[in-house]
């Protein structure tokens, strides 16, 4: 009896080993991630695989491993320090914030496999499982990335006037010439005082890239009435760092797909998916509040962040369901299937 | 067939100025042309003089330097943007531009070029796309197409003559070690129509002028441990610096 009270009072414990110096958004999502695992009542460390502490954990998210391991530089001796790592856990899981058609998706997944990690957690706004093959299915989970507690009071602090919202569409990204005609398109029949910053390639760290890192793209799009991109390769997804920005800082995400009629059929916003053509009927501020308010509603019927991965920790035994239930009075399994349904 | 766009974008632009009340004039530099071209330019001095447009002769043909530090002298405001041929400029972004220019007092302020074929119908790269950073010393990735304090490129002695077909490059180089500042500004400022024989498809020439650039500015590779006025300038009227 003893024994079944310390179960269930015991504090997990998380590690969530974030890259560091090279790409910034995979560093926000471990900030996120962590949130959302206290929020859990779990015990968080968050540092990089150099410097991560010698102790064990209930469960390690590395955010993700491509990106960790090129953080730590080595390569083959940061994939025997996350192996050594694994045997401290009882359980590891790596996450995605990719299209998983894409050759970068594989080598993550070739990375799992060679370190032993057993779960790649898809945070996303649309399950990528069909796009897999049979084989690549069961390490895959699809986490929907809906807001922390601290975004959903950002966002409620967000809500203001936009008499300073004068710029009318941004586009910020990395130089391709798909991007470079999608621009013209918008100079030409849109409007030509868009913001358009499209630097070469190059790594998105915090500080030295020649892109602009975090504040400064929130900045940029607090003065935004559209963000507008699209993909720099041709397989469908759907970004889901643009759609929260866009959602925290009041603007309203548009997404240039080749073809609205190649879209899957239960794909979210898919108002927000536009084809280059209608991008001059879709980008007007009459209707830019009536499009953002349903854009907030729809967002917000997602689950929030840590209901996401309380079913996935459940799922994988990390958590017990009546754990996941205690948590803040939420019912967050019950919540998941609602919106599901 | 480029030139009269050319001309015409930048006519667009004087208008959308005068009707902020900003004057504005486009002046046409005719470095000692033998084509025609003269007979042409005052045809269309004519009949636009009221919108602006002033077409100054050069007796010879003196070359690129000459003819822009000829612009400097002559051009009656402050302010200047030099256009080639292959140019064209978004008339409604100017003023934005010149708001940038005022509100940083750099010596240049410049923004994105969109690259286009003669006969494509869209963009397919986009040219002076970031901010001054050490790799400029490296090679140029800004182009002449840019907005101009006329003060403060005169101060630092215009264009240098001796430094054909890189005029523009070394320029910008001059500025930067010189402790002016050049700012990027995240609009489109205009096109650049790529022709077969543009300066800029001429890989070999280019690679002969990046090395004696970085031989004059960056022998010793010591720049990146120097402090530059201008590194990773970016600003937009809008937002300030970013």
């Amino acid at each position: 009896m003893q024994d079944r009270l310390a179960e269930t009072s015991r504090i997990r414990s998380a590690l969530v080993l974030i890259p560091g110096m090279v790409n910034y958004f995979y560093n926000l999502n471990g900030r996120r991630i962590a949130e959302a695992l206290r929020e859990l009542h779990f015990k968080v460390d968050i540092g990089q695989l150099a410097t991560c502490p010698e102790r064990e954990y209930d469960w390690c998210i590395l955010v993700n491993i491509t990106e960790v391991l090129a953080g730590f530089g080595d390569q083959a001796a940061g994939l025997e320090k996350i192996r050594a790592l694994r045997k401290r856990c009882r359980a590891m899981a790596s996450c995605s914030l990719d299209c998983v058609a894409t050759p970068w998706y594989h080598r993550l997944q070739e990375y799992c496999t060679q370190a032993g990690v057993e779960a790649i957690l898809d945070l996303g706004l649309y399950d990528q499982r069909a796009y897999l093959p049979e084989a690549s299915r069961a390490m895959y989970h699809f986490i929907p990335s809906g807001l922390t507690s601290s975004e959903v009071r950002e966002l409620e602090a967000a809500t203001g006037t936009d008499s300073e919202r004068n710029i009318p569409w941004a586009f910020i990204g990395h130089l391709t010439p798909e991007r470079a005609a999608i621009v013209d398109f918008l100079i030409q029949a849109v409007d030509p005082r868009g913001f358009v910053y499209l630097p070469g390639l190059a790594p998105y760290t915090e500080k030295g890239s020649p892109h602009l890192n975090q504040q400064q793209f929130e900045r940029v799009l607090r003065h935004t009435r559209y963000q507008v991109w699209c993909s720099h390769h041709s397989h469908f997804y759907m970004e889901p760092e643009r759609f929260r920005t866009s959602l925290l800082t009041g603007g309203v995400p548009v997404k240039v797909v080749e073809s609205r009629g190649k879209l899957p059929k239960s794909v979210p916003f898919s108002y927000l998916l536009v084809e280059e053509s209608q991008l001059h009927e879709r980008l007007q501020e009459r209707v830019f509040r009536q499009v953002r308010r349903r854009f907030q509603q729809d967002f917000l019927r997602l689950p929030r962040l840590h209901g996401s991965l309380a079913d996935f920790l459940v799922g994988t035994q990390v958590l017990r369901p009546d754990e996941v239930r205690t948590v803040r009075g939420t019912p967050w399994l019950a919540t998941l299937h609602q919106v599901a349904a | 067939l480029l030139l009269p766009r050319s001309i015409a974008s930048a006519l667009r632009a004087v208008a959308v100025l005068r009707r902020q009340a900003v004057p504005g004039e486009v002046l046409v530099i005719d470095d000692g042309s033998r084509d025609g071209s003269l007979a042409l330019l005052r045809q269309l001095e004519t009949l636009y003089f009221d919108a602006g447009l002033r077409v100054l002769a050069l007796a010879r043909n003196s070359g690129l330097a000459a003819a822009r530090n000829h612009a400097l002298v002559q051009a009656r405001y402050r302010y200047i943007v030099y256009m080639d041929a292959d140019n064209e400029i978004i008339p409604d972004n100017l003023p934005l531009f010149l708001q940038a220019l005022r509100q940083t007092e750099a010596a240049a302020v410049y923004g994105n070029l969109l690259f286009r074929s003669v006969t494509s119908r869209c963009a397919f790269h986009v040219l002076s796309n970031e901010s001054v950073q050490y790799r400029l010393f490296e090679g140029n990735y800004v182009d002449a197409f840019a907005m101009c304090d006329r003060i403060q490129v005169l101060d630092a002695g215009g264009y240098d003559a001796s430094c054909a077909a890189h005029e523009d490059y070394e320029l910008w180089l001059h500025l930067v070690c010189s402790g002016r500042r050049i700012v990027f500004v995240p609009l489109v400022f205009g096109y650049y129509y790529m022709l077969p024989s543009s300066m800029i498809t001429d890989y070999e020439k280019n690679n002969q002028v990046n090395a004696r650039v970085q031989r004059i500015f960056n022998q010793v590779k010591a720049r990146k441990h120097l402090p530059l006025n201008t590194d990773r300038l970016r600003y937009h009227p809008m937002l300030g610096y970013l």
